[in-house]
């Protein structure tokens, strides 16, 4: 059964050159809207609106210029045959404290994938007895965190998968949240991707089995799994979405390596750093170790230099070797020179035994070097850990460090935007292979996206895209727009107060409300909508679009949190419904509404009045504060939302053919 | 601490050095410090306590052979106590087991006298 995010294809996916064409109308059409309003309709009375609300309507500029890359040049991917053979696969299941009864559904139908070499592991992160009871039940492997992790910091969901990285051993990693059923053909529909030895990831949609009549909390996201990440695909930036993915390990081991080998580099370069200016010699012999000291260090500033320079650890950390030995050899040669001296004056006063020795000693002088040398830390003055640090190659020491947060998923933009700049390819695949849950209250769906919010945001500040290593200029631009959209926040709450100033208190950011205004204006409204109409054509994404305006106030608290540097919980997005008036959520956008309405009512007193003579512009900022509202509205009616009485969400029945387990 | 050194007077004319730990190129020079000290005070008839040592090094060997040197020139003498096995490889690899006098413990390296 295979079941498309879309159904069937949509106008954007037939027909993409009606796409471009109007998408090229809107953009040169708004550069010339822009370029008006920039020059002809800034009002310098008010110019702190003016120039407010010029910036916001550029900001939304550059988004059509986003968009229209992101949705230029969708991939076309022909579906790979079912995969055959025993190539192993390991299912993770992911859970922290979700219910048992939740967590059976999943691993149930885990059991049913159609793959022979399948290995199942929950990994449960709370640690539970029920979790392990239940794996037990199942036949499932069960991962909990080892010991290594204490007074380590955690990590969440990426230190969990990381964490079963390490124990398992399967060639490709399904990964599933606790809540995504998985269909049976999951593994045989995705895993032919993988011929390509160049694709890392393949994921497929989120689809839930539990939206809430009408979907008052916009959970649907078939624009995003359909012809966004079909176009993000089509310049090889399709992201990964934390679950619902297969992931060659191969790919994730390198990352995960390459993120070592970095702070391996960093630890190197500040042991070296550290030794340099610890360094001193004992005083035996100070004018000859003195030249030898002064060598090493000079050795040891051409390591550091390598080292930033990119070179090969492995090689450079020889090379510190090799003069650590040296070190050693000419203390060492040092000390059976005077030995030698020594016993020659013992010799002197006739000890014969003295004579023998130093003859002894002054033949075999390089083997009883290399035999009797001190080690490198009392040769140095400094500790032997120090030393050891930058001994990298020393073949019976552990590797001293294995810092686990470096092999990792940090999170899931962050992965794959990394995997691509390493040069590997992922994969959309369209067709829907899980079912999950979508919060069932506002609070949680809320803080889930606050939460996405949040995460998209770290990287922006963390690794610009604009300017990472690796990732090709469009793809630097489509991970760029993820976070960029974030700030739309700010953008929307301009022009929400913009309607409410005009008609309270006459601040008009527009020179002018005229016709001249509204006959360029419109056409811009007019395209832009097309637009969205055309790419959106058969699928419900009303809901969404006018979500990221009324969710204005979670995306100005994202991105003030993340800037402000303020620690960020990961809050598990609750799978059960939490009952409660929400509200207290929404006082922002209820704020907005009362006040849009109040000054319309007041914007159609004062032209009764005759208090402002403007009759355009009355009536347009009314219509604007109108067109605001309706999005708000909808967001304050989710706030309220009650499901209706007998309302049961039930996975599809074909995932349970013996019955749902209980 | 990776090395200690403990003196005592056992007679009026012998002195006992016990040395603790890593006996290498970081500790040798406290070794020769303290020879060079106590051959000056004209304390020349040396027992040295080497049951506790479990490293010797190169350097290690040469602070021992310039102790007995400085000891020897003075007219007096060095003598190793309770040298343990690892310790005496390195004396015998080096063929520095006939140049030292290696009793079993301090009070046979004081008897011998």
């Amino acid at each position: 059964m295979t079941e498309t995010s879309s159904s069937g294809q949509n106008l954007y996916q037939k027909y993409l050159w009606g796409f471009r064409i109007l998408a090229v109308l809107t953009i040169l059409w708004g550069a010339y809207y822009l370029f008006w309003r920039y020059t002809n309709s800034l009002n310098f009375d008010y110019l702190w609106l003016a120039l407010l609300l010029i910036l916001a309507e550029t900001y939304s500029y550059a988004d059509i210029l986003l968009f229209t890359l992101m949705m230029w040049s969708p991939a076309r991917r022909q579906a790979p045959p079912p995969a055959q053979g025993d190539t192993s696969v390991d299912v993770y299941i992911a859970t922290y404290n979700e219910p048992v009864e939740l967590l059976r559904l999943t691993a149930d139908a885990a059991t049913r994938i159609d793959w022979k070499n399948k290995h199942i592991y929950i990994l449960d992160d709370g640690g539970r007895a029920e979790m392990k009871a239940l794996a037990d039940e199942l036949g499932c492997g069960y991962i909990t965190r080892s010991e290594d992790w204490s007074g380590k910091p955690r990590h969440a969901k990426a230190g969990n998968i990381n964490n079963a990285m390490q124990q398992t051993f399967g060639e490709f990693v399904l990964i599933l949240d606790s809540d995504q059923i998985p269909a049976p053909d999951i593994i045989k529909n995705t895993l032919g991707y993988f011929e390509d030895p160049k694709v890392a990831f393949v994921q497929t949609p989120q689809h839930y089995y539990n939206l809430p009549p009408g979907d008052p909390f916009a959970s649907d996201a078939p624009l995003f799994y359909g012809p966004i990440l079909q176009g993000k695909d089509g310049w090889n930036a399709a992201t990964f979405c934390g679950s619902n993915a297969i992931i060659r390990r191969e790919a994730l081991m390198q990352l995960g390596l390459s993120g070592f080998v970095k702070e391996v580099e960093e630890q190197m370069l500040q042991s070296m750093s550290r030794l340099h200016n610890e360094l001193h010699f004992g005083d035996a012999n100070p004018v000859l170790e003195e030249a030898a000291l002064a060598r090493f260090k000079a050795q040891l500033r051409e390591a550091r230099k390598s080292l930033r320079k990119g070179e090969s650890i492995v090689i450079i950390s020889e090379a510190v070797r090799k003069s650590v030995q040296e070190v050693r050899e000419t203390v060492a040669e040092d000390d059976f020179e005077m030995i030698a001296a020594d016993l020659a004056e013992l010799a002197a006063m006739g000890d014969s035994a003295a004579e023998d020795a130093r003859r002894f000693i002054v033949n075999r002088k390089p083997d009883l070097v290399s035999q009797a040398a001190p080690h490198a830390g009392d040769a140095l003055g400094v500790s032997k850990a120090m030393v050891k640090s930058i001994e990298l190659t020393c073949p019976d020491e552990a590797i001293p460090v294995l810092p686990l947060s470096t092999i990792s998923i940090t999170e899931d933009t962050a992965t794959a935007m990394r995997l691509h700049a390493m040069g590997w390819t992922s994969v959309f695949h369209g067709e829907i292979l899980a079912y999950g849950l979508a919060p069932e209250d506002l609070g949680t769906a809320l803080s889930q996206r606050l939460r996405w919010a949040q995460g998209t945001l770290q990287i922006l500040v963390r690794e610009n895209p604009l300017f990472y290593k690796g990732l090709t200029l469009p793809q630097r631009f489509l991970y760029f727009n993820m976070a960029y959209s974030y700030f739309s926040g700010f953008v929307s709450l301009v022009f929400l107060l913009v309607p409410i100033l005009y008609l309270f208190f006459g601040f008009s950011a527009i020179s002018s409300w005229t016709v001249e205004f509204i006959a360029r204006l419109l056409p811009l409204l007019v395209l832009n909508n097309f637009l969205h109409i055309y790419v959106t054509h058969g699928l419900n994404v009303r809901r969404s679009e006018e979500y990221s305006l009324a969710l204005f106030p979670l995306w100005i608290q994202a991105v003030l949190s993340v800037f402000s540097g303020m620690q960020l919980k990961f809050a598990v997005t609750a799978k059960e419904r939490q009952s409660g008036n929400h509200l207290k959520l929404v006082w922002a956008q209820i704020t907005v509404v009362v006040l849009t309405i109040a000054a319309s009512i007041y914007g159609f007193i004062s032209l009764w009045q005759g208090w402002n003579p403007n009759v355009y512009g009355v009536l347009i900022n009314i219509f604007w504060g109108a067109y605001n509202i309706l999005p708000l509205s909808r967001i304050i009616l989710a706030a309220v939302y009650v499901p209706p009485a007998n309302w049961q969400p039930r996975p599809p029945d074909f995932l349970f053919p013996n019955g749902r387990p209980s | 601490m990776d090395f200690e050194m403990y003196e005592s007077q056992l007679t009026e004319k012998v002195t006992l050095l016990i040395l603790v730990g890593r006996f290498s190129a970081a500790s040798a020079p406290q070794v020769r410090e303290k020879i060079k000290q106590l051959t000056d005070d004209n304390h020349i008839e040396i027992i040295l306590d080497m049951s506790a040592v479990n490293f010797l090094d190169s350097s290690g060997l040469a602070a021992l052979v310039s102790a007995l040197k400085c000891t020897r020139k003075r007219g007096g003498w060095l003598r190793l106590a309770g040298v343990t096995d690892a310790v005496m490889n390195v004396f015998k690899q080096n063929q520095l087991d006939r140049v030292f006098t290696i009793h079993s413990n301090v009070e046979a390296a004081l008897r011998a006298s």
